[in-house]
């Protein structure tokens, strides 16, 4: 016999706020249909819990004490003053503001021949066919319940279409910022075509004006084609008090070539998730990140990738560093089908811990039903290492500069990937404020 | 001028030193020798400050000033360090961030201006000819193998030109 779930505030919260945002978010009939069916599937299911695998280490249920009603457009002045996360004159800025996409705040100049830009609501609205497709997904994707949420609530986006062998010199940076109070929550999806032998950085940044519990979820499904390169990398730099959703769908195509990069520096609850799958053979990926965690903070990195197809590579390297009381959670499953001959992966997840209450959880997985394959994986997780800081210490150099250089050492292995010179260098910036921050 | 006055002190709860006193005048060289076990690492530690080193009695004077309250960096400053056998290398961390670090907590410590990076490679490149480090290690980005090397011959360097600072190392036969 199923017991009714007891509803928490925030479930309460969920049920109140979709009948009354449903027809007055974009879309047509069918939209509304496939939003029905998403939210339909959390609302059955209640928020999950410990007890289901994939949310072990964070408990959604028990995490989410509320959840804010839907932000209303943002103020536009607030948001033209905000200092750029990343100094790059290079990048091509797209702003969304409070969940919509501001075409007037961004930079469309000149756009290269082969790239293409426009509004997922105005294309939701006016039931475009192929938006329509590119919002299905496989029932495991499609029923998680980040992925739900969005898909229920979602106010915009971008769908951006790169042309076969269009190569896009200036990175793409998408700039996800949500301004005001109270607190309120935000759901934007983007949809990302990459043609043939195509070649583009995508680079995420998400971020709030205000110090309150935003709850922010951004969902990015990119389709890379066949011997195309996407480079996409995320920060998340959210305040201390929000709540960071955020999923990647990756379909890496034949001889392609992906890298993701993900920094969570910020927010109360964090998770990040990564779908990914080869669907084509000799393609190679990298997926990578550092976290950065004080407080009673929480964040989680979650990996699902089907290494689906023969003879492809991927690394994973995963990084946190863990202060305090905060917690870090890594997840990563490969599955390898029969016939993935020639796989070659391997993953590996480390954390440094800095106080005796922070607390790492990593969960490797592997599936593999392939015979000739390469499938590797590795977690560490340890304090400062005493030789090194004490051999620091006997040069003269004072604690806390000491454990800084070390812990930058530590993240340096994943941070040195990240190709992108200005988002490499916005990013060991930050990273030493975090240090500074924490000497202080 | 270093001073050892009836020093006592244990490891993990074994009593290593019972009662050493040593003095050693501006200008002296020591060795101290002793078969494996008889202290002469642990010494070492103690004057340098490591962690888990228990001094249970007696005390040690640099320049007149007790030292075993400061810590590691502390007495570094104060002219007091332990030129390791073998130096560690730090994974991920460059030899000339490192080195400009030390250097500069030293000069902070003295009162001097901190060097900037180009003053600072400035300074390694006419060191490193003194000591016939050839540009071929590319020392910003040598190889482990380089580093250690460089890392080496810095030490032997200190040790050489230990101005008044007292060396204090581990003398195991090369």
């Amino acid at each position: 016999m199923a017991a009714t779930p007891i509803q928490t505030p925030a479930e309460q919260a969920l049920a109140a706020l979709y009948p009354a945002e449903r027809t007055s978010l974009p879309g047509t009939a069918d939209v509304i249909a496939i939003r029905d069916a998403a939210f339909g599937g959390v609302e059955k299911s209640g928020l999950p819990h410990r007890r289901v695998e994939d949310w072990k280490y964070t408990d959604l249920r028990a995490r989410l004490k509320t959840f804010p009603p839907a932000a209303g457009p943002a103020d536009v002045a607030r948001v033209l003053i905000a200092a750029p996360a990343v100094d790059d004159d290079k990048a091509r800025r797209l702003v969304i503001a409070n969940g919509r996409y501001r075409p007037e705040l961004s930079d469309l100049n000149g756009l290269e021949p082969g790239l293409s830009v426009f509004s997922l609501a105005k294309a939701l609205e006016a039931g475009d066919a192929d938006v329509l497709a590119a919002l299905k997904l496989e029932d495991a994707i499609a029923t998680n319940t980040a992925v739900a949420l969005n898909t229920a609530f979602m106010t915009d986006g971008l769908v951006i279409v790169v042309a076969d062998d269009a190569v896009i010199e200036r990175p793409l940076e998408l700039v996800h910022i949500a301004e005001g109070e109270p607190a309120a929550s935000t759901a934007v999806r983007h949809l990302v075509t990459v043609g043939k032998g195509a070649k583009v950085t995508l680079i995420e940044t998400v971020e709030s004006l205000d110090t309150v519990a935003h709850h922010s979820n951004v969902m990015t499904v990119i389709n890379v084609g066949e011997g195309a390169a996407v480079d996409h990398i995320r920060l998340q730099l959210e305040p201390d008090e929000a709540v960071s959703l955020t999923s990647l769908v990756a379909k890496i195509g034949q001889g392609a070539s992906f890298d993701t990069f993900n920094a969570a520096l910020g927010a109360s609850l964090a998770r990040a998730q990564i779908f990914a799958e080869f669907t084509g053979r000799d393609a190679r990926a990298g997926f990578r990140g550092v976290t950065m965690l004080n407080g009673r903070r929480h964040a989680d990195t979650t990996l699902f990738l089907v290494h689906g197809a023969e003879n492809c590579r991927s690394r994973e390297l995963y990084k946190a560093v863990i202060d305090d009381e905060a917690r870090s959670v890594f997840a990563g499953r490969i599955a390898v089908p029969s016939h993935a001959q020639k796989t070659d992966a391997r993953m590996m997840t480390a954390s440094l811990l800095l106080s005796e209450e922070a607390e790492a959880d990593a969960k490797p997985e592997l599936e593999i039903f392939a015979d000739d394959v390469q499938c590797g994986h590795g977690a560490t997780c340890g304090a400062i290492d005493d030789d090194l800081l004490f051999y620091l210490l006997s040069r003269g150099i004072p604690k806390t500069e000491a454990e800084s250089m070390l812990i930058l050492a530590f993240l340096g292995e994943a941070i040195d990937e990240i190709q992108n010179q200005a988002v490499h260098d916005a990013l060991i910036h930050r990273v030493e404020g975090w240090l500074k921050a924490r000497s202080a | 001028m270093l001073e050892i006055k009836n020093l006592h002190a244990r490891v993990g709860g074994r009593e290593i030193l019972k009662g050493l006193t040593l003095t050693v005048n501006p200008g002296e060289v020591h060795a101290i020798m002793g078969p494996n076990g008889a202290g002469k690492s642990t010494l070492s530690y103690i004057l340098a400050g490591k962690d888990d080193y228990e001094v249970t009695d007696g005390e040690v004077l640099l320049n007149g000033q007790s030292i075993l309250d400061l810590a590691p960096n502390e007495r570094s400053v104060a002219g007091l360090f332990l030129a390791f056998q073998y130096p560690i290398e730090i994974p991920g961390v460059a030899t000339m961030t490192f080195l400009k670090a030390a250097l500069n907590a030293h000069r902070k410590a003295k009162g001097d201006k901190e060097l900037t990076t180009p003053e600072f490679m400035k300074l390694v490149k006419g060191v490193a000819e003194k000591l016939n480090i050839t540009s071929e290690h590319h020392l910003g980005h040598a190889e482990a193998a380089g580093q250690r090397r460089l890392l080496r011959r810095r030490e032997e360097a200190r040790r050489d030109h230990a101005d008044g600072a007292v060396a204090a190392g581990d003398l195991h036969p090369r």
